[in-house]
């Protein structure tokens, strides 16, 4: 068999040049090592032109970047080069930083590269050395995926610093929150310069809290009016109050005289007349005392207690009874629910309409007053039932009104302002106060309380 | 009048020609009459019992037993007479009665804060009023044992 021989005709130079990787040609004479060639893919990724290069010291070819204080890229090459002199055997290189001397438009510049260098000894039979590859890997693209990673890692930095900041600017816009939730607009929030959607936030708040501002403003011109006119009543009920009374002292007390000292020239009718006058100045009194409880309520606060209604209703029942002294009228008190309220006014509402269950069921032959409690969704309701005149419902509308009957006083007494009272109280407590009834037959009185605020 | 003005037992002070009418006659009908000053105003009332201008011949000593002090009078009202009764040493022990038509909380508040010994409310009809006023011109007289 002959021997295999290769084709003497392969050209090995355009081989070497063409080769994809990069290798360099070094004569292994250190500490110069002269450049004996290149191929095309290291002149390229080194931006060079052979003639520039060839039989030029490596290092003169490719120096440190002098601005760059740190390179090492020529003492690590160098160490590397004189160990694969020393030892004849390959030596790879951990991966380097070189500063490429390149020839820009503005003339000479350094170029960042990493490259991954590996000398490799060519060795003759006496195991000489006759060359030096240098062949290079370039791993710049690595490494600035690293950078890259090293940019985006700052662009993360700088995100959650970003982050951070806003969560800041949320917390100021909470805390702002809070103070407004206290009526205290004394700090505004401020708009930053970047324009952004808290800053809408911002200047959304900032406008709503100007607007809650005016509309408060507002409101304090009407309370301030407000109490203006409820002095100006306060001052009206109390001239009322001196005033109205003293002419009807006057009358009665004058007509009194007359009775007293000159009655003996005054027949029965002359008498009567006058006593006429003097119940009518007590009528009066009577009108002017209610109206005067009427208006008080209206001012007064609620002082809210549990009220033992039970306890409350037997007690007014019981003087009723006193004050009547007869037995005409059958109370019938069932099972009472307590309740929150103000005593004293929820005592005027009961005693007023047990008193109105009386007054019309008086021309009863057996009067029957039946009183009792329900529970009614979140309220409790209270009722007084008689079996007295009762009212058409087709005066309802009236029934609560101030100064509004709907018997005449020959009928039955009264002023006209019991009802008045007891709507004024309920609602105060924020209950409702209804009725029903049928003339000549009886009336029921409702009035609910809520149970919780 | 000036002997009159000794051993002084009640001054009314009220501005009410009518009201004056009935509560003196409601005192004499209680032999509560005599001695009794009827004085128109508040100004009047202080220059009486201060013994000033009109009144200076007067003894500020001479302190009557019981003051009956309307509240509602133009200018000086019962309430600055009571201030000013009450504020000085000469007149303070003077049992001082306010009448009034009034059940408003606020003049019984600022009566008591002033130092009123009682507070009555006018009735309609002044019956039982002269009761009333004996009944607490006892009282006072016996825990007043202020020297004459």
């Amino acid at each position: 068999m002959q021997p295999v021989i290769a084709d003497k005709n392969i050209d090995f130079k355009l081989v070497f040049y063409t080769a994809p990787s990069l290798f360099l040609l070094l004569k292994p004479n250190s500490p110069e090592f002269t450049i004996l060639d290149a191929n095309d893919a290291y002149l390229k990724a080194t931006m060079t032109k052979r003639f520039e290069i060839i039989n030029r010291g490596l290092f003169d070819v490719f120096p440190d970047n002098p601005a760059n204080l740190k390179a090492n890229g020529v003492s690590n090459l160098k160490r590397s080069l004189n160990k694969v002199l020393e030892n004849k055997q390959a030596n790879a290189m951990p991966v380097q930083k070189y500063d490429i001397q390149v020839t820009t438009e503005n003339g000479i510049a350094f170029e960042e590269r990493f490259w991954n260098p590996k000398n490799i000894p060519v060795l003759n039979e006496k195991n000489e050395v006759l060359y030096i590859i240098h062949q290079v890997e370039d791993v710049t693209s690595t490494f600035n995926l690293e950078s890259k990673m090293k940019i985006a890692s700052a662009e993360i930095d700088e995100k959650s610093s970003l982050l951070k900041e806003n969560e800041e600017r949320i917390n100021a816009i909470l805390n702002a929150l809070l103070r407004y939730t206290t009526m205290d607009f004394s700090e505004k929030l401020k708009i930053t310069d970047k324009g952004d959607e808290l800053d809408a936030v911002v200047v959304g708040l900032n406008s709503l809290i100007d607007e809650l501002e005016n509309q408060m403003l507002l409101l304090k011109i009407v309370n301030d009016e407000l109490e203006y006119s409820n002095n100006e009543l306060d001052s009206f009920s109390y001239s009322v109050s001196h005033d109205l009374r003293a002419p009807l002292r006057a009358i009665n007390g004058y007509a009194q005289i007359l009775i007293e000292d000159y009655g003996h020239m005054l027949d029965e009718t002359g008498k009567h007349t006058i006593q006429v006058i003097i119940k009518n100045a007590f009528k009066m009194t009577a009108l002017i005392d209610d109206l005067l409880t009427f208006s008080r309520i209206g001012k007064q606060g609620l002082t809210k207690v549990l009220l033992n209604m039970h306890n409350m209703i037997d007690t007014i029942v019981q003087e009723i009874k006193n004050q009547k002294q007869d037995n005409t009228i059958d109370f019938i008190i069932k099972p009472i629910e307590d309740v929150e309220g103000d005593n004293s006014m929820i005592k005027q509402v009961i005693t007023n309409l047990i008193s109105n269950a009386v007054k019309y069921s008086g021309k009863k032959e057996k009067a029957i007053i039946e009183i009792g409690s329900f529970k009614k969704d979140e309220t409790l309701v209270y009722y007084i039932k008689d079996n007295g005149a009762g009212f058409d419902m087709g005066y309802y509308a009236k029934l609560f009104g101030v100064f509004q009957r709907l018997h005449s006083t020959h009928e039955f007494e009264g002023t006209g302002v019991g009802l008045a009272l007891v709507q004024r109280i309920i609602k105060k407590h924020q209950g409702e106060v209804w009725a029903e009834a049928e003339l000549d037959k009886g009336a029921t009185f409702y009035f609910s309380l809520p149970t919780r605020n | 009048m000036e002997n009159a003005m000794d051993n002084i037992e009640i001054i009314l002070v009220e501005d009410s020609i009518e009201d004056a009418t009935l509560i003196m006659r409601s005192l004499k009908k209680n032999n509560l009459g005599n001695n009794v000053i009827h004085l128109k105003n508040g100004s009047e009332a202080l220059d009486f019992i201060f013994a000033r201008d009109e009144y200076s011949t007067r003894n500020i000593e001479d302190k009557p037993k019981l003051i009956l002090l309307d509240l509602k009078m133009p200018k000086v009202d019962g309430l600055q007479v009571l201030r000013e009764i009450k504020a000085d040493s000469r007149t303070k022990t003077i049992p001082v009665i306010i009448m009034t038509s009034s059940r408003e909380d606020r003049d019984l508040i600022e009566s008591y804060t002033l130092g009123v010994n009682s507070y009555v409310v006018k009735p309609v009809s002044f019956e039982n009023f002269a009761q009333a006023v004996a009944e607490l011109r006892m009282y006072w007289l016996m825990v007043n044992q202020s020297p004459k």
